[in-house]
């Protein structure tokens, strides 16, 4: 019953007019828009841009958002 | 722990942003160098950005320094005065560590004047030198030649007793009232300041008019201000200097209260911990050069500390405000408001009394905390002039001061707080 639901979205993915939103780095986002596809770009970045120790040191202190 | 100390920065960073959107930066004196800053020794030049090693001074920083040290006369030349640099005979400072601010390359000696500003609310004071107009040949750009010389001189010994007695008449100039009035006529206040150098000299006339200064002085005092469209800026620049200094050694406050780049090193200050240093290494502006044949070869490192503007909202933050400063440098209407909204990221609050109206009615932000900064790896921009590597301005455009400044601060935060 599961498969059946996934094989159904996944058809429907290829079948109907895509809306892509793009998460973080914005050339996968460039890259489907040249190629006519609608996509909403969502600006984000891990954070310290991934800096364990840094991120570490923020969450101690909040970062009041 | 954390929730204790989470709480300690919300105070504190409240406690600074009160400051900073309630400040009253007021011109209220001008006074020599030696007269502002107590022991001031006779032979120290104070210079722009962190304190730098001689060895990597830019020759527009050199021609600043040399050219303020043979003013005060303890040289004959450029030359001699950075041999003696050298030797340790003339002795370096940094502005920003005298509650002053360097507009572009400008340095100072004993007998500069400066202008003073206060914010009268907290009493805290700074000082930055004379704007010296349209010419080429002007200090802050790094030249220092006959003209440069001439011009000094009259500052000293005729425009800067004339001005302590104009702002004397006039009361003090409040800085605040010009900002909020020019920041919707196209000021973001940094790269632009046509509207509040007009608003200003409206408000000096009249003072100069009411003073008993010789008719000949007044004449010449008017017809510079006249001519000066970018005075405003280096009183800014001291109002909010004197802002800042009201921040500094707020303990756990997380904000940033001081700038500069000396063409070498950038550096920053932060409010918890005063006036100590967190540099890196000083990146060239991104924007236009005034010859098309020039490029990043021609431009030096970040070299002032006029970006002290920013981290009292104006400028950088303040860009949709000023697009066409953004347009004239290269840039577009989406890439002023891309500054300010990315300014609003990084932080804590914005001047609701300085209302832009392409922004709806809103203010810049005001108050760059370093966590958002470091958290959200947005960096602040800075808007700015470019000296050329010989001397004399290559262009201008705007730089984003470098994440390490901040990643510095926020680890020496968590040290001097027990984090690490």
């Amino acid at each position: 019953m599961k498969n059946e639901l996934l094989i159904k979205n996944t058809a429907r993915l290829f079948s109907e007019k895509l809306k892509v939103i793009n998460v973080g780095l914005p050339h996968f986002a460039e890259t489907l828009r040249e190629q006519g596809i609608e996509v909403e770009q969502v600006d984000w970045k891990p954070i310290a841009e991934g800096d364990k120790d840094l991120a570490q040191l923020l969450e101690s202190m909040g970062i009041d958002d | 722990m954390s929730i204790d100390l989470k709480e300690k920065i919300k105070v504190a960073n409240s406690k600074a942003l009160e400051i900073l959107v309630n400040a009253q930066p007021t011109w209220v004196d001008v006074m020599q160098v030696k007269e502002f800053i107590p022991d001031f020794q006779e032979n120290m030049i104070l210079h722009a950005g962190p304190p730098i090693n001689p060895e990597n001074a830019p020759k527009p920083l050199i021609n600043a320094i040399g050219g303020a040290a043979v003013h005060e006369s303890l040289a004959k030349t450029v030359e001699q005065a950075w041999a003696m640099v050298k030797s340790g005979e003339i002795l370096l400072g940094s502005q920003l560590d005298y509650r002053g601010a360097s507009g572009a390359a400008y340095a100072v000696g004993a007998s500069t004047p400066v202008q003073i500003a206060e914010n009268t609310e907290t009493g805290t004071r700074g000082f930055c030198t004379f704007q010296e107009g349209p010419s080429r040949n002007v200090l802050r750009w790094g030249i220092y030649n006959q003209e440069v010389e001439e011009r000094l001189q009259w500052f000293r010994e005729v425009f800067g007793p004339a001005m302590k007695e104009v702002i004397k008449t006039a009361g003090g100039i409040n800085l605040k009232n010009i900002l909020a009035k020019a920041i919707a006529m196209g000021d973001e206040n940094h790269s632009r300041q046509l509207a509040s150098t007009a608003l200003l000299v409206q408000q000096l006339i009249p003072a100069i008019m009411d003073t008993q200064i010789p008719e000949k002085i007044k004449n010449d005092v008017v017809k510079f201000l006249c001519s000066a469209e970018r005075f405003f800026l280096h009183v800014f620049i001291a109002g909010a200097a004197s802002v800042m200094e009201g921040l500094k050694g707020i303990e756990y406050c997380t904000l940033l209260v001081g700038q500069g780049g000396n063409g070498f090193d950038f550096g920053t200050k932060f409010a918890f911990s005063g006036n100590v240093w967190y540099t890196s290494k000083c990146p060239v502006c991104t924007g236009l050069y005034i010859n098309p044949e020039w490029d990043e070869r021609h431009g030096v490192p970040y070299l002032g500390d006029s970006c002290v503007v920013e981290t009292y909202g104006f400028g950088g933050n303040a860009a949709i405000a000023g697009p066409m400063v953004v347009y004239l440098t290269g840039g577009d209407m989406e890439e002023a408001l891309r500054r300010t909204n990315n300014a609003r990221e990084i932080c804590i609050g914005s001047h609701n009394w300085a209302i832009i109206p392409a922004l709806n009615f809103q203010g810049p932000p005001v108050g760059i905390d370093l966590r958002k900064v470091v958290a959200k790896g947005i960096t602040p921009v800075c808007h700015g002039g470019m000296h050329h590597v010989d001397g004399g301005q290559a262009g201008a455009g705007y730089m984003n001061v470098p994440k390490e400044c901040f990643e510095k601060a926020l680890k020496a935060f968590a040290s001097k707080y027990n984090l690490i």
